[in-house]
């Protein structure tokens, strides 16, 4: 050993502690980024001293699958439960003051007063416009419904787009990382991007990572679609321009694949495009269906029947109170058709209302107390006594009277007018319910994926510092170092002159 | 290689995660506290909801009941009322009746007369009783008028048991006037006045007119025979007032007008003793008629009562399970609210420590 080779020695200490410093300083610099990966310079001995052989990032990809996987499972479910917080605060707040169910029972009391003192006109138009809040009560309902399904299907393109985008971005990142694994050069940054957008990817659609030869990575969807290999797939999707009850949405396409739709409250929907499917496909439509059911058993519980028909031939039924406007509509002399039974008639709720006949002031209320909406034969009050609260009465029971609902609706059976509109109710904030504790769980993993995740990749200062106090010291001891041997070097020189 | 196991960023994040979620509990617990409902309603009792709406609404309409039932209740009475008041009148005239006896004093006629005609007044004012705008013995007819003004002499109603009078005076063999009616002629015609106040014998027509009018619907009365009937209760309808239709009124009129018709002056004595006769007997049964009448409206409102005691019962059943349900208990809500406090000023304390405990600030 030689003083020139130890000179040689302390000048590669120099400049790896120069190194060492640059990434101590970009850790620091990147303590609070979240996307970012540690790195550290691992020192290996060469033949003369140490020499810096690699900077490495610590990166961890057991507790980055978990990561991006809960972090796809959250995102689905909080885009979920906000769809069906969305349909509640339709129904009011706490106490559900514009639900069918309470604006149906608001007009049964209205009617009760009624029948209690039929000859009274002021409550008879009291009964009318309590009936026109339950109309308008469910064509709002309906209408809003169909408004977060064109949201959703709205949100859908544009996570479409997003993904999209994300995806090329992916592409280049991916190749960047490919280059610089192939020629040996340092991919650290290029991971650090493709590892972000793969974050935000996992967010949008529930995506598998499989890293191949020089750090490639292939993504699959959790459904096994391919998302990206070498070359960025296509995401395809058609917006549907309006909404109504019988509207389909189109489907979202991964490389010709098909997404589907989440399922149950605690939902199956890994990412935002399955949730916002299953909003948009499922939860809303049923939603609708139950409404329209309501509105059907509006109808049926008000129907008129001809008092002309003698029993055994029979009844004839028209809309009484609530009526709706079937398309095509009835040329005038024909009655307007009841709806089928037992089936939804789809897009109903967006189409009762009151009958014009009953509404003041070219309308008459009395028609309500009397019968004779659809016409004279169906007259029950044949006598027009102020008086008679007989078929008021009747009205009343209709109420609590059970009609079939569709099964379709999830709630159906034979139920009276009263359960089904609790029932459909109790199906929204059972569907909520689990959906906000399914949130909180998930919400609960995502964060502690989250923390161990950002544990072990993340920058501690602290640590920095310390390390930071190392390499000064290694410093003063090389400086020292070559000072020393400058001294030497010195004396020996001066014993040569 | 990386020694440490804790980020700077996660010792940051997991701080504001813990924070922000006791902040929103606590938000809760607040509105807990003092609704001392649950926050959520639909979150907490998930499926259940349909229930608590089920008990909301029938709570709405057991109110709802309550309130028709005093209603109900106020009609019932005031028919009661008038009801026993006609009761009186008819006794009244059953005194007088028996006062009379066989007199033919003309003095104690025109006495008799007289306590007819206020008694009749009387009949019809109460018959004619309006509570809240609705006429009580109308029936179903509420916003009309009961009985016609049948207490004034020139009544059309008098006028046309006159004019039916005269044609049977007329065709008697040989043709007699109302001062010389024998037993047999008045026998006859009360029979046939009583029919005619029954309703099984129509007027003789006038003519053009092909048939004969029913006197009572045509003349004396506007109402209906069907009651008002008023729900008390989820199962129940009941008749909750009376008409003016009845027996027992029918009975009263026919005995009026035979009274003024006949037991009079202008009367054959014969004629007069079988009149008085026939109204006796018919304010008895009028008095029995309008006091069954009374009794049917007394067992309808003791309905209504243990209808309404029955409602209230189960309102307060009802109101108790819907707390029981939506409820939280408010001790225990409070008790949150301090242990979550706490929790937050301790993350805060934590907070401004850690951010203090640095290497940084060691390092000269």
């Amino acid at each position: 050993m030689t003083l020139s080779s130890a000179l040689s020695t302390a000048q590669s200490i120099l400049s790896n502690t120069g190194v060492q410093t640059g990434v101590v300083s970009k850790n620091i610099s990147n303590a609070q980024n979240p996307n970012y990966v540690r790195r550290s310079a691992v020192l290996t001995t060469g033949g003369n001293g140490s020499q810096v052989v690699a900077i490495n990032r610590s990166q961890n990809q057991a507790l980055q699958r978990q990561t991006i996987e809960t972090s796809s499972i959250y995102s689905g479910q909080a885009v979920l439960l906000a769809g069906l917080q969305e349909m509640k605060s339709l129904m009011g707040g706490n106490d559900y003051e514009t639900s069918p169910s309470n604006l149906i029972a608001n007009l049964r009391n209205s009617l009760q007063t009624w029948a209690s003192k039929p000859g009274e006109t002021t409550l008879g138009a009291t009964v009318v416009s309590t009936a026109q809040d339950v109309a308008n009560g469910l064509n709002t309902a309906s209408s809003e419904l169909q408004a977060i399904r064109k949201r959703a299907d709205d949100e859908i393109a544009q996570n479409v787009d997003t993904l999209n985008q994300l995806l090329s971005q992916f592409e280049t990142a991916n190749n960047k990382v490919k280059q610089e694994v192939a020629v040996g050069g340092n991919p650290n940054d290029a991971l650090d991007e493709r590892d972000t957008l793969l974050k935000q990817i996992s967010e949008i659609v529930g995506v598998t990572s499989v890293v191949r030869e020089n750090q490639d990575i292939a993504l699959y969807t959790s459904e096994g679609t391919v998302l990206f290999e070498t070359l960025a797939r296509t995401v395809t999707f058609t917006p549907t321009v309006a909404y109504g009850a019988a509207t389909v949405g189109n489907g979202v396409y991964i490389d010709g694949v098909a997404v589907k739709a989440g399922i149950g409250s605690d939902t199956s929907a890994k990412g935002s495009l399955q949730a916002l499917l299953q909003i948009r496909d499922e939860v809303a439509p049923l939603f609708q269906s139950q409404l329209d059911e309501v509105a059907r058993g509006l109808i049926v519980a008000f129907a008129e029947s001809d008092q002309t028909v003698v029993p055994p031939a029979a009844p004839i039924l028209a809309p009484g109170l609530f009526t709706w406007t079937p398309s095509p509509a009835p040329v005038p002399p024909a009655l307007t058709p009841m709806p089928a039974d037992g089936v939804v008639q789809p897009g109903l709720a967006s189409l009762i209302k009151v009958n014009a006949a009953v509404i003041p002031p070219s309308g008459r209320p009395e028609r309500i107390r009397d019968g004779g909406i659809n016409g004279a034969d169906f007259v029950q009050n044949a006598t027009g006594a102020k008086g008679y609260s007989e078929l008021l009465n009747k009205l009343d029971q209709a109420f609590d009277t059970k009609i079939v609902f569709d099964a379709e609706t999830e709630i159906g059976g034979s139920l009276s007018l009263q359960a089904f509109a609790a029932d459909s109710m109790g199906w929204l904030e059972m569907r909520r319910s689990t959906a906000t504790s399914a949130g909180e769980n998930k919400l609960a993993m995502l964060s502690r994926a989250t923390d161990a995740y950002s544990s072990e990749t993340g920058v501690s200062l602290d640590e920095e510092l310390a390390l930071l106090l190392d390499i000064e010291q290694s410093y003063k001891a090389a400086a020292k170092l070559m000072s020393t041997v400058d001294t030497m070097m010195q004396a020996l020189l001066d014993a040569a002159r | 290689m990386k020694t440490s196991f804790i980020s700077s960023l996660s010792v940051q994040t997991t701080m504001r995660y813990a924070v922000a979620k006791a902040q929103k509990d606590m938000v809760a617990a607040q509105q807990e506290v003092t609704t001392g409902r649950h926050a959520d309603v639909g979150v907490a009792l998930g499926a259940t909801t349909a229930r608590s709406l089920d008990l909301t609404r029938d709570v709405l309409r057991i109110k709802s009941m309550l309130t028709t039932n005093s209603l109900a209740t106020q009609r019932l009475e005031s028919s009661e009322e008038a009801l026993s008041k006609m009761s009186d009148r008819s006794q009244d005239v059953m005194n007088a009746l028996i006062t009379l006896g066989d007199s033919k004093d003309a003095t104690m006629l025109a006495t008799f007369q007289t306590s007819i005609q206020t008694a009749l007044e009387t009949v019809v004012g109460f018959a004619n009783t309006s509570v809240n705008g609705e006429y009580l013995f109308a029936g179903i007819n509420s916003d009309v008028k009961p009985l016609e003004d049948v207490s004034d002499a020139n009544s059309a109603a008098r006028q046309a048991l006159d004019r039916e009078l005269d044609i049977f005076l007329a065709a008697q063999v040989p043709p007699v006037t109302k001062d010389q009616m024998t037993a047999a002629q008045s026998t006859a015609f009360l029979t046939k006045m009583e029919n005619i106040f029954a309703g099984t014998e129509a007027l003789t027509p006038v003519p053009p007119a092909v048939a004969g009018a029913d006197f009572w619907s045509t003349f004396v009365s506007n109402a209906s025979d069907t009651s008002m009937k008023s729900r008390v209760s989820q199962s129940e309808v009941l008749d909750t007032s009376t008409s003016a239709n009845t027996k027992g009124m029918r009975d009263f009129m026919f005995t009026a007008f035979v009274s003024e018709m006949f037991i009079n002056t202008a009367t054959s004595d014969e004629g007069r003793r079988e009149a008085a006769a026939r109204a006796m007997s018919y304010i008895g049964s009028a008095k029995l008629g309008i006091d069954q009448e009374r009794t049917r409206l007394g067992l309808s409102a003791e309905r209504v009562k243990k209808a309404d005691e029955t409602l209230q019962a189960q309102k307060n059943i009802i109101e108790t399970h819907l707390n029981d349900l939506e409820s939280v208990d408010a001790y225990e809500a409070s008790t949150r609210v301090k242990g979550l406090e706490a929790l937050i000023e301790t993350a805060y304390t934590l907070t401004s420590r850690l951010q203090q405990l640095s290497l940084v600030n060691f390092l000269r």
